[in-house]
């Protein structure tokens, strides 16, 4: 998706004014003549000199006949964009369910689904996302020590297979 | 000498022997995969460092940066695809050699001049870094904040086609890094009352969401399986490559040069001291004609100008804790992260653990050779991972990466907004890599120019009373100046999006 400079120059403006206007509830620095504001607020009109020299570049490029906003031919067809709403979807997915389904269950629905959309065989999605899932849990949840969620598997795969190779010695 | 046989006793450790190897591995894997760059292996590699100790990751990231940068070379004549943008420069000349049924010429020379060029690059990092910490001990808050806003303008300046959404790019990296406690005052700003913003945006989540996810939606699009590879068998690498050593030598040590001296500007990296080197050796070559034709001479220059850049990034980085390229931007979050602000007092008080990067720079250079031999006779299988499957995979390393930072869901938050925002600016033409030396450096630059104001009380002048200081002030003035009357200049301008190292 890309747009006229016209209108990104706007919105950083916007934003600027809006961060400005957040620095006044700032408290200043005591007993010195500079606060917290002080850096933001610099940055801030840095942001909207940005914005109004690209507002002035945007209004040159729509007068030589540029819209005022496009989207590329790659995310065109409804598969382009869809695969860019699977990877997008997959990420809000998991942080919305990993607290209570656990790390292992919504990883490998996360997996199972990409796989099958971008790759399209089952057997070899359902193969790469145990295995994928396995390989991360064990490295990150039991070699280092990352808490991942556990939620409805308490044991977590990796613990059990670890006590299982000690409980074997 | 005491510490550079601490330095020898920490390099000389099985454990970081085997990290070597891995990251090496792992590092050459996915420089190979066009699409995947150096950049991203760098950054899917920092939550995996973050558990190590600071020699132990450094050198991970050293080894994978320096191979990830050399495999790019082997997509490029197999696949007419550049593994990494630091190898697009001669992208088609290194084709056109393996369609001339060069293909083995073409390798072996990347290879062994990849390993020499690395290896100018060290030697110029080893001399003069420790030389210009002396010089820059004596500097105080005035030349600090100087040479940050110098360096950061250089960054937008040298890397960015288009200056004025560079600059933007990097107000926006200074901004995010305002989030959280102020670094003068301790008051918690644009925390909107939460009690997650007040740490501050982690950097490492956002990092991998505008290196690694945006580049995963940005290629989620174009998917198509398997790639075509030259049906060509690999023979002896190194056969010719001694003659082309003799009739090339110079334009090694020139493509060294170059590339060692753009890395150390600060924001330019491999990918342009490839470019600059090989349009160096195209102007004052004896047969320019020959050059695009399959002609080994520009790819002389230019694969030892990639590989000595890298070393060359590391020598503002160590010494003044400014990033030379993106890679480096990522090395000074992971020095803060433990605890070792990057700067000249770090050759005084942990000379050690420079010594030990030194000797981890050459190592994984001389390791380049046995490695990059092996991956260049497997490249048939790398190259044939369907990358259908690998977008998953990093995808799920992405988000338990991000997860492993903060040990909490926010970090995967931080790394979807990184994501998108760094999708959206670059399909606008705003390059990403700005936001995060802006990230990185931010507090930095706030705190030296919050002391600066205190010690001059607010006087400006005071930002010129020392000669080093007003030297440097004077030179980022002007650069300025000059950007802002070729802005006001009408011209024509390109808008297709630039992608990062």
């Amino acid at each position: 998706m890309r747009v006229n400079d016209l209108i990104s120059g706007a919105l950083l403006i916007i934003l600027a004014a809006a961060m400005m206007a957040y620095t006044t509830t700032f408290p200043p620095f005591p007993g010195q003549k500079y606060g917290p504001s002080l850096f933001p607020r610099l940055l801030g009109g840095a942001i909207v000199l940005c914005g109004m020299l690209l507002m002035l570049r945007g209004r040159k490029q729509l007068a030589a006949g540029q819209p005022l906003g496009f989207i590329d031919d790659a995310y065109r067809p409804a598969r382009g964009w869809m695969s860019v709403m699977m990877i997008i979807g997959a990420i809000v997915f998991y942080i919305a369910l990993s607290g209570t389904l656990g790390f292992v269950v919504t990883a490998f629905i996360l997996m199972l689904a990409l796989l099958l959309w971008f790759n399209g065989k089952p057997l070899n999605a359902v193969i790469i996302a145990i295995v994928a899932v396995l390989a991360v849990d064990l490295f990150f949840g039991w070699m280092f020590r990352v808490p991942l969620p556990l939620g409805v598997l308490p044991n977590g795969p990796a613990n059990m297979l670890m006590n299982l190779i000690r409980g074997a010695r | 000498m005491a510490a550079f046989q601490q330095a020898l006793v920490l390099v000389f450790d099985w454990n970081l022997m085997l990290t070597i190897l891995l990251s090496a591995c792992f590092g050459i894997v996915v420089g190979a995969l066009p699409g995947l760059t150096a950049t991203m292996a760098t950054a899917l590699l920092v939550p995996v460092t973050f558990f190590m100790p600071p020699v132990q990751a450094l050198a991970a990231i050293v080894t994978a940066s320096a191979m990830a940068i050399f495999a790019g070379d082997i997509p490029a004549a197999m696949l007419r695809m550049p593994g990494t943008p630091a190898s697009a420069a001669y992208t088609d000349e290194s084709f056109a050699m393996a369609k001339k049924g060069q293909l083995d010429l073409n390798l072996g020379v990347n290879l062994v001049f990849s390993v020499l060029g690395g290896l100018i690059g060290v030697a110029v990092l080893i001399v003069s870094a420790p030389l210009l910490a002396e010089f820059a001990i004596s500097f105080s808050s005035f030349e600090y904040f100087w040479l940050a806003c110098l360096g950061l303008t250089c960054a937008v300046f040298i890397a960015t086609k288009d200056p004025l959404k560079g600059f933007v790019a990097l107000f926006i990296g200074l901004l995010i890094g305002c989030i959280g406690i102020d670094p003068a005052a301790g008051y918690p700003r644009f925390t909107f009352g939460t009690v997650v913003l007040l740490e501050g945006i982690s950097f490492i989540p956002m990092m991998i969401g505008m290196f690694a996810v945006s580049e995963l939606i940005r290629s989620s699009t174009t998917l198509d399986g398997r790639a075509t590879i030259i049906s060509q068998k690999v023979g002896n690498l190194f056969k010719g490559v001694g003659a082309v050593w003799k009739k090339y030598q110079f334009n090694f040590w020139r493509g060294s040069v170059i590339g060692t001296v753009i890395g150390a500007l600060p924001g330019a990296g491999a990918d342009i001291a490839a470019w600059i080197s090989y349009a160096v050796s195209k102007k004052f070559s004896k047969e320019p004609e020959k050059f695009g034709t399959g002609h080994i001479e520009g790819i002389v220059d230019s694969t030892s100008a990639n590989n000595s850049a890298l070393a060359g990034a590391w020598i503002p980085a160590l010494v003044f804790g400014i990033p030379g390229d993106s890679i480096t931007a990522i090395v000074i979050g992971v020095l803060f992260m433990k605890n070792m602000n990057p700067g000249p007092s770090m050759f005084i008080e942990n000379a050690h653990i420079m010594y030990a990067v030194f000797i981890i720079f050459i190592i994984a250079n001389l390791l380049m050779l046995p490695l990059g031999w092996a991956a260049i006779k497997a490249s048939r299988h790398i190259l044939s991972v369907p990358r259908n499957i690998l977008v998953p995979l990093i995808l799920l390393m992405c988000i338990v990466g991000s997860f492993a930072i903060t040990n909490s869901v926010n970090a995967v938050v931080i790394m979807l907004v990184g994501g998108l925002l760094g999708w959206l600016m670059e399909e606008n033409g705003f390059p990403v890599a700005p936001v995060i030396l802006g990230l990185v450096l931010g507090e930095m630059l706030e705190s030296n120019f919050m002391t600066s104001m205190i010690k001059a009380d607010g006087s400006l002048m005071g930002f010129f009373s020392r000669p080093i200081a007003a030297t440097l002030g004077v030179m980022t003035i002007v650069t300025w100046v000059w950007m802002l009357a070729v802005q006001m200049k009408p011209k024509v301008l390109s808008d297709k999006p630039k992608r990062s190292q």
